[in-house]
């Protein structure tokens, strides 16, 4: 069994190719000057760059006072801030008029990613904001979203159309004091992707970000803000992809969600950075802040995530439920292989009256893998009737690997219900036996096994996004799709 | 550290530096000193402390030197009731009582305040660096008992450590050592002789050696205004079972740390708690089982029944390391709050290093199922007695493991006693 | 004289009204079987009728045996002589059989102006009942349904 283990571990990382392209960079290190050089390549007004400035210096604050995250269970060389690039953009020669302008580098490496930009070649269903290195290239299907009042772009272009609302909720969620990577993240922002779905209105399609990490020692930290007004819903899926290099590079993004009355916003990532080689060389430092806030009544927030790449992951993506009978949920599969760690999990936070959360977390660890769950679930004095699920279930493959759960729970209100449940095992050897004598490969029965241990959280992936994270686990689709 | 914890501290270490140590713990003592010194009393930026403050603790000048009382042995029996005579052991405000010993029981007890020599086991399993009241404790403990368990004969030792002077504070050390193929039980009792204010912080080490079999159960049945933090710290060899069973039934402040290795292949833990937090008292549990070798078990039941203002903390960690293949590790915490002002911070942890493993862990807070209310009101039983049925029936399922049935009728009747009082103050 | 008198019962549950307008007579002696498709109703009435807290009557009345059923608890109703067999038993773990049966018996005997049994006498009641229906002796020291499934 371990040598099948073992061909699945060594599979070769697909996304790990250079776009050859001229790029624009900024010079190396930070500084309040360098925050202030991305705010005029941004031509931001005066009132972004003066919330730069006071992330900055909070960060500052925070890096003399040794305050990066010390508790979770990764480990890696401290990281030397001055020594990476904080803004690379493809150059562009002119304003673009049309996608059929956009560099065909650039559109060719996105074909390669599976992700086509063209007009006639896109993704039915799904408009798509293709973000490289610091900049967004391109949106599809932005005009038919406009007619229906969706706005979905970049967020440089949201801060120049949409300057009211962006002001409104920026750092609504996530403060830009929040942690150590967040208040990184708010100085140097280059781009991201902005969604806001009006009152009432249904978006009709998935709308989409993928984030491609290209040029070398450069960090990537976009932001993303969507806001869902009353009664509206929206489904938004983000993939990331990155070359294969020796140095490990710094991903730190930071996302925001509003959700108002009776608003849903289902949030979906597969996460695919590159992971490093066999040997724990390279790959991405993924550390991310995610937040959720269920402001209105009946809210609803839904994170789904795949976690299959980077070399170190570190992300909690968290719901704050404000609203009476508001929702919070979060899934999660997590895969690490080689030298990967993850400590992922989440946060529910709940203060209105019934508001209910869901957490089903499915760890998978192989090879060398090191993966904690961290979890906290909060019920406050206030949140009558408050109720809570959760499952965290580990499976390892491997006598070399590490499955950890650390869950805080934590309750003032006792008209509330809290169930927590985990489990800790190997893949069943009467299981993988069963499947063998029915006449099924080692090889498909593991992925099977797995598939089918992964099945909870991967039936709330959106369909086009299922079939590729079910790729992405090495996984055979025989009988799975949920 | 805050200027609070620092000031208690130094008035623990004058305390220690003042008394002269009897000879069983002089080097105990300088190693306790040595580490407290260093470390301090924890604050809540310590993960191990996280949700337990123990400034209340801090902020009181407890007395080292009192005058000693002297309880008959009729006062002894009220609080500590049902007695084992047999092995029974009284200790008042830290000090050991030989007139109030019972007869001579199963396993040998002997006092170690007038020992001439300190036991094998002492300071070797309680890590002082590790835990700031372990070290206090051995910068001050005077007295205490060594436990030998060494024939078949399972009859309970009973050691009463019983507090009645106001802000004394006593720091028990007992060390068990149960020989191959041993078994026995000990109950260590932990009473107040009057409504006093006082602090115990007792250190309990135990080694179980091949094929022995151990019972260990902890009573806190102090009063409401005392202070109790305790540590055992155990190890379980080759086929031993260890099982622990920690009755928690009153205190301002419980702070319960239970750690055990098991060391050798086959090796059974049984870890059994419950606690009953009232006014505005602190309870709190933290274990701790480390599967160092392959094929061992460990079984973990934590009960927790909060009412008034008062506050639950639990933490069960289980590590399973590298190589301990074959474990089969399970830990459950359930958590009933009876009032909105009721708290529970709970943390079940699992840090596993070993892939042919079953482990597991579940949590649950709550309050009475609704349904199970309207089942036995529809059999006829009032709400209030419904209720009360309940309650007692969660709290059954640790109490019915008590190897002794009179000790559990008793405990149950105290927890029963004292949710009432609670009840009605509410 | 009628034994329970059901007239134009409404009842809701979570804010949906279930039954709407409900009429039975029924007199000392007679059997009656209350059939029909799923989600007609019939666990709510028998809810509604012992007392169960999750629903709600809106409108008419309930008479038993001359008395006003819905204005009595549910273990008023219990005592009354109401039975409600669960469908899906509830499991009690920790309280045994043994306490729960003399618990409920005794709380029944008093409502009735009975003496109520101390240990032994109701235990000898119930191993002579237990005998009558070939029951094994470990059951009355199970905790309540525990090993039961629904049906």
């Amino acid at each position: 069994m371990s040598e099948t283990i073992e061909e699945l571990a060594a599979r070769e990382y697909e996304y790990g190719f250079v776009t050859d392209i001229e790029e624009e960079r900024i010079p190396k290190g930070l500084s309040e000057e360098i925050v202030r050089i991305i705010s005029a390549k941004k031509d931001e007004p005066e009132w972004l760059l003066e919330w730069r400035l006071k992330a900055f210096k909070r960060f500052q604050q925070m890096l003399a006072e040794g305050h990066s995250p010390d508790w979770a269970k990764v480990s890696y060389p401290e990281i030397d801030f001055q020594d990476m690039y904080y803004y690379a953009a493809p150059k562009q020669k002119k304003q673009l008029e049309s996608l059929d302008e956009v560099d065909p580098e650039l559109l060719a490496t996105y074909d390669k990613l599976g992700i086509p930009l063209l007009e006639q070649k896109r993704l039915a269903g799904v408009a798509v904001d293709a973000v490289f290195d610091s900049v967004s290239v391109a949106t599809t299907y932005k005009a038919e979203l406009e007619k229906k009042g969706i706005l979905f772009g970049s967020f440089s272009e949201a801060v120049k159309d949409h300057p009211e609302l962006v002001r409104k909720y920026l750092g609504s969620v996530v403060p830009y004091s929040d942690n150590f990577f967040a208040a990184l993240n708010s100085a140097v922002f280059s781009d991201g992707s902005f969604a806001y779905i009006p009152k009432g209105v249904r978006c009709p399609m998935e709308l989409s970000t993928y984030f491609r990490i290209n040029a070398q020692e450069t960090g990537q930290f976009e932001r993303t803000l969507i806001v869902a007004e009353e009664g509206s819903y929206v489904s938004y899926l983000e993939g990331c992809t990155a070359p294969m290099r020796d140095e490990n590079q710094l991903h730190a993004a930071v996302v925001e969600l509003v959700a108002l009355d009776d608003a849903e916003i289902k949030y979906s990532t597969v996460q695919n950075w590159y992971p490093g080689d066999k040997n724990g060389k390279g790959g991405i430092y993924n550390f991310v802040t995610k937040r959720g806030a269920c402001r209105g009544k009946r809210s609803k927030i839904s994170w789904t995530q795949v976690e299959t790449g980077s070399a170190i992951t570190w992300k909690y993506p968290s719901c704050i439920l404000q609203g009476d009978d508001s929702v919070g949920e979060f899934y999660s599969v997590a895969l690490t292989n080689n030298w990967q760690q993850a400590d992922t999990g989440t946060k529910m936070i709940h203060i209105g009256k019934n508001t209910k959360s869901t957490i089903i977390s499915k760890g998978i660890s192989a090879g060398h893998g090191q993966q904690s769950y961290r979890g906290l679930v909060r019920i406050g004095p206030k949140a009558h009737g408050a109720r809570n699920y959760s499952q965290c279930d580990s499976l390892l493959l491997g006598d070399q690997c590490g499955a950890h759960t650390f869950p805080y729970l934590e309750v003032k209100n006792a008209s509330s219900t809290l169930e927590h449940e985990a489990t800790t095992s190997k893949i069943g050897e009467d299981q993988l036996f069963y499947c063998r004598q029915r006449g099924i490969s080692e090889e498909d029965a593991i992925s099977m096994i797995v598939n089918g241990f992964c099945k909870e959280v991967l039936r709330e992936l959106p369909m086009e996004f299922a079939v590729e994270a079910q790729a992405l686990l090495g996984i055979s689709l025989e009988g799975s799709v949920g | 550290m805050s200027d609070a914890l620092k000031s208690a501290a130094e008035r623990f270490l004058a305390q220690a530096r003042e008394q002269e140590p009897t000879p069983a713990f002089s080097e105990l003592r300088r190693e306790g000193i040595a580490a407290f010194s260093e470390h301090g009393l924890p604050d809540t930026k310590q993960e191990e402390w996280r949700y337990t403050n123990v400034r209340p603790l801090a902020g009181i000048e407890w007395a080292a030197l009192h005058e000693p009382l002297s309880p008959s042995r009729n006062a002894i029996e009220g609080v500590a009731t049902p007695i084992f005579a047999c092995g029974l052991e009284v200790f008042v405000d830290g000090h050991h009582h030989p007139e109030l010993h019972g007869s001579p029981g199963a396993s040998e007890v002997t006092a170690l305040g007038t020992a001439s020599a300190p036991p094998a086991l002492l300071g070797q399993l309680a890590d002082a660096k590790a835990h700031p009241f372990v070290a206090l404790n051995g910068a001050l403990a005077s007295d205490g008992a060594r436990v030998h368990v060494h024939g078949e004969d399972p009859r309970a030792v009973h050691l009463v450590f019983a507090q009645g002077s106001e802000d004394a504070a006593s720091h028990p050390r007992v060390v068990i050592d149960a020989d191959p193929g041993s078994r026995g039980t000990i109950i260590l009792d932990h009473v107040s002789l009057a409504g006093a204010r006082h602090f115990s912080n007792s250190v309990v080490e135990i080694e179980v050696a091949e094929n022995a079999s151990v019972d260990l159960i902890i009573l806190q049945r102090a009063g409401d205004a005392s202070f109790h933090v305790g540590h055992v710290a155990g190890r379980v060899e080759r086929n031993g079972r260890l099982r622990t069973h920690t009755i928690s039934l009153g205190g301002r402040f419980v702070r319960n740390d239970l750690a055990v290795v098991l060391a050798g292949e086959g090796a059974e833990c049984r870890m059994n708690g419950l606690y009953l937090g009232r006014g505005a008292g602190l309870i709190d549990n933290h274990t701790w089982v480390d599967h160092a070798v392959p094929h061992c078990t460990s079984d973990e039941l934590y009960k927790g029944v909060l009412a008034e203002s008062s506050r639950g903390v639990f933490r069960g960690k289980v590590i399973v390391r590298p190589d301990a293949q074959k474990t089969d590790a399970r830990q459950s915490n359930s958590n009933l709050l009876l009032s909105d002002k009721a708290e529970i911070n709970t943390k079940p942890q699992l840090e596993i290093y070993a892939d042919d493993v079953k482990c597991s862990h579940g949590a649950t807070i709550g309050r009475l199922d609704a349904e199970a209310i309207f089942y036995l009101r529809s059999r006829g039983v009032a709400e209030d007695d419904a209720r009360a049925m309940l309650t007692r029936g969660f709290a059954a399922e640790v109490l019915s493991s008590l190897p002794e049935p009179s000790l559990a009728e008793a405990m149950s009747a105290l927890f029963v006693e004292r949710l009432e009082a609670a009840e009605e103050a509410a | 004289m009628t034994m329970l008198e059901i007239e134009n019962l409404h009842a809701t549950a979570g804010g949906t009204e279930i039954l709407k307008g409900i009429d039975l007579t029924i007199r000392p002696g007679e059997v009656h079987a209350i059939m029909g498709p799923n989600g007609s109703g019939k666990s709510t009435l028998a809810g509604v009728l012992s007392g169960r807290p999750t629903f709600e009557v809106t409108q008419g009345s309930v008479l038993y045996q001359g008395k006003n059923l819905l204005d009595l608890e549910p273990e008023q109703r219990a005592r009354e002589g109401i039975f409600l067999a669960f469908q899906y038993p509830v499991e009690i773990p920790g309280v045994t059989n043994n306490y729960f049966l003399k618990a409920s018996l005794n709380a029944i005997r008093a409502h009735r102006g009975e003496e109520e049994l101390d240990a032994m006498d109701f235990l000898s009641v119930v191993k002579e009942k237990m005998k009558i229906v070939e029951m094994p002796k470990d059951l009355m020291g199970r905790s309540i349904n525990e090993g039961f499934s629904g049906g």
